[in-house]
């Protein structure tokens, strides 16, 4: 089948516009419909390109995911395979360090997320000028003693 | 196949890739998105996908039987048959053990305990939704919005396409069809909206609904009489925002892949609590569905053209059938009544309201003087609040756990235990994304919609990977797969 760029076809489409029937194997499109096409086929393509790094970027940044989707798989010899290969790429991963971005994130959001009212609403307040010079003398005394009050740690019980 | 798992990427991947090879052949590409359909479907279990196929093909048939008939007594049966039958299916499968149980609740009260045939039915996935739109092909080829489709395949993939196939949007067949008969077009806005929305859908579902279900509302709806009225408090202004984000990140993932695909869905969800009124509410949530209910029972039952009682008979009745349309429990049955007398209530209370302050030449009255932007603001509260209460009997268990969380809150004594600053933020910020601009979204797909592919697709992966990382481990199903 003859391959008809867009822009032949236009030209097509013009030549022919008052002549009723074409020839055999000659589709006649509009112009919005040529449009359309190649809109649809850049951005398939575009989309389908994007899809392979998304899939590269993944499985470089989350290979203990891979690992664990693969661990899934039935009993066979393609699927061992599979296994083996997963299982490599993700210590070549571990041991260059990339798979530490996950549970790097992973550590401090359990903490971020475990973060008690306290640590938000106690610590702001409490420090005054002598606390904050306390801490910044590295005095740990000093700066407990501040914090239970200073009428208190006078009083030397 | 849940959404956000890697089995479903894998499967999106190979429909994405192979339904664009097809696009050339329109039969062949809808035969094969059928396929892949039906495969979404059988993930859970196989056994089902016959119901799915029959009960397609039944619609089919009495679609193509309402095509050919003239004779509107002829065709008012089978269209009558038709809902029958498709109720029947919806009821057998979810209402069969409720309607059991509650007969023999109430012959034992009246001393009149018989061995009823109860059954273990297993609930079909999104058996409430693929009936819904079977009902609603019949019913737009009876009022002739759509014609009676001559291809079974076209008539199965509407009722089957599996991006709303479990939970929605529910898509009409006046919306869809005709995209069938198109040839599929994919525009960079359509990609850019689309990979949006299954990154909005993914941090709403996989970030916020998760961490609100399982660190918050789990728990303090277990057992809420041991808890105090701030941890109670908190913890329905969760399950509120846990419900918003994960029904609609799943929409959002539906609409985002159907985009991709080329198919167009409406959107479904558009900032529900920013509502200064229930009504507004209910244009705002879950808009395919108080849509179809408006569209296929509020106005068949006489719509506000009965009168003022008949009005307000037709919306409560709506949101009742609503309420059991979302389970086969009685808390639901409640929340919908809840919802259909509140709507009731406001529409009459708004009516006396305007005609005791009307403008008097016109000089606003005291009434009228409120500033817009106040009574906006009392409104929106009250709305919300309204909205949680009901919540508290459409999550809870029981109408005695219901009750035992509405009691908890005159306890203010007892210190917080679940609500931490980390909830706190994850629901104010859910919130506060109520009151940004509604096209937030689409300003963002705009931005993405010339993104080259060596920019998409890193920007993707890497967002995924951090959704993925900072979300709770493990999937937990949606909240409407139940429905």
């Amino acid at each position: 089948m003859n391959a008809i760029t867009p822009i032949e076809m236009e030209g097509v489409v013009e030549r022919f516009e008052d002549m009723g029937a074409l020839e055999e194997g000659w589709a006649a499109l509009s112009k919005a419909d040529i449009r359309d096409e190649d809109t649809t086929r850049k951005s398939v393509a575009r989309v389908r390109r994007a899809f392979v790094i998304t899939v590269l970027v993944l499985l470089l940044l989350n290979s203990a995911g891979l690992v664990q989707l693969v661990q899934g798989l039935s009993i066979g010899p393609v699927q061992d395979t599979i296994i083996v290969m997963s299982e490599t790429w993700h210590g070549e991963m571990e041991r260059h360090g990339v798979a530490d971005v996950l549970a790097g994130i992973r550590a401090q959001v359990t903490e971020f997320v475990q973060q008690p009212w306290d640590d938000v609403l106690v610590a702001e307040p409490d420090l005054r000028l002598g606390e904050i010079e306390a801490v910044a003398d590295g005095n740990e005394k000093d700066r407990t003693g501040l914090l239970r009050g200073a009428v208190l740690e006078s009083s030397g019980s | 196949m849940l959404f956000p798992t890697f089995e479903f990427g894998i499967f999106f991947l190979i429909v994405f890739v192979v339904s664009w090879e097809l696009r050339r052949t329109a039969d062949l590409r809808k035969l094969f998105l059928l396929a892949a359909s039906y495969t979404f479907y059988g993930w859970w279990d196989w056994r089902f996908v016959g119901l799915l196929v029959v009960s397609s093909l039944a619609n089919y048939l009495f679609g193509r039987a309402l095509g050919a008939l003239e004779r509107d007594g002829l065709r008012r049966t089978i269209v009558g048959l038709a809902v029958i039958a498709n109720l029947s299916v919806l009821g057998f499968f979810k209402y069969y053990g409720f309607f059991l149980e509650s007969l023999d609740d109430i012959l034992i009260t009246l001393g009149l305990q018989r061995d009823l045939p109860f059954l273990q039915v297993i609930l079909p996935v999104g058996v409430s939704f693929f009936t819904f739109q079977g009902i609603s092909y019949i019913v737009d080829v009876y009022r002739r919005d759509v014609a009676a489709q001559r291809s079974v395949v076209d008539v199965c993939l509407y009722i089957s396409f599996f991006p709303q196939l479990v939970a929605g949007p529910i898509v009409r067949a006046a919306h869809f069809l005709p995209q069938l008969e198109e040839k599929p077009t994919l525009t960079p806005a359509m990609v850019g909206l689309g990979i949006t929305l299954i990154l909005s859908g993914l941090i709403k579902k996989m970030v916020i609904a998760n961490y609100l279900a399982t660190e918050l509302v789990d728990p303090v709806f277990f057992d809420p009489s041991v808890l105090g009225a701030l941890d109670l408090l908190i913890g329905v202004y969760g399950y509120a925002v846990q419900i918003y984000c994960d029904f609609s990140g799943y929409s959002d993932i539906a609409i985002g892949v159907a985009a991709l695909l080329g198919y167009k869905f409406n959107a479904n969800f558009n900032q529900p609590y920013r509502s200064a009124s229930l009504q507004e509410f209910w244009r705002r949530w879950h808009i395919s569905l108080s849509s179809w209910l408006r569209d296929y029972l509020y106005i068949p039952l006489g719509g506000s053209r009965k009168g003022e009682w008949g009005t307000y008979r037709n919306l409560f009745l709506t949101m009742f059938l609503g309420g059991l349309w979302h389970g086969a429990a009685w808390t639901f049955v409640f929340w919908g009544t809840f919802h259909g007398a509140m709507l009731g209530i406001e529409r009459y209370v708004r009516k006396r309201f305007a005609s005791l302050a009307p403008p008097v030449d016109g000089e606003p009255q005291a009434v009228s003087r409120i500033p817009d932007a106040a009574s906006w603001v009392v409104g929106v509260i009250f709305t919300f609040h309204m909205v949680c209460f009901a919540w508290i009997f459409f999550r809870a268990e029981s109408f005695g756990l219901a009750f035992d969380y509405l009691v908890g809150f005159g306890d203010w004594s007892t210190p917080v235990q679940h609500a931490t600053p980390f909830l706190a933020m994850l629901i104010a910020g859910a919130l506060a994304f109520h009151f940004t601009p509604p096209s937030l979204g689409r300003w963002i797909g705009q931005g993405m919609k010339w993104l080259p592919s060596p920019a998409l697709g890193p920007a993707f992966g890497a967002a995924i990977f951090f959704i993925w990382a900072v979300a709770p481990e493990g999937v937990a199903p949606f909240i409407y797969f139940q429905f």
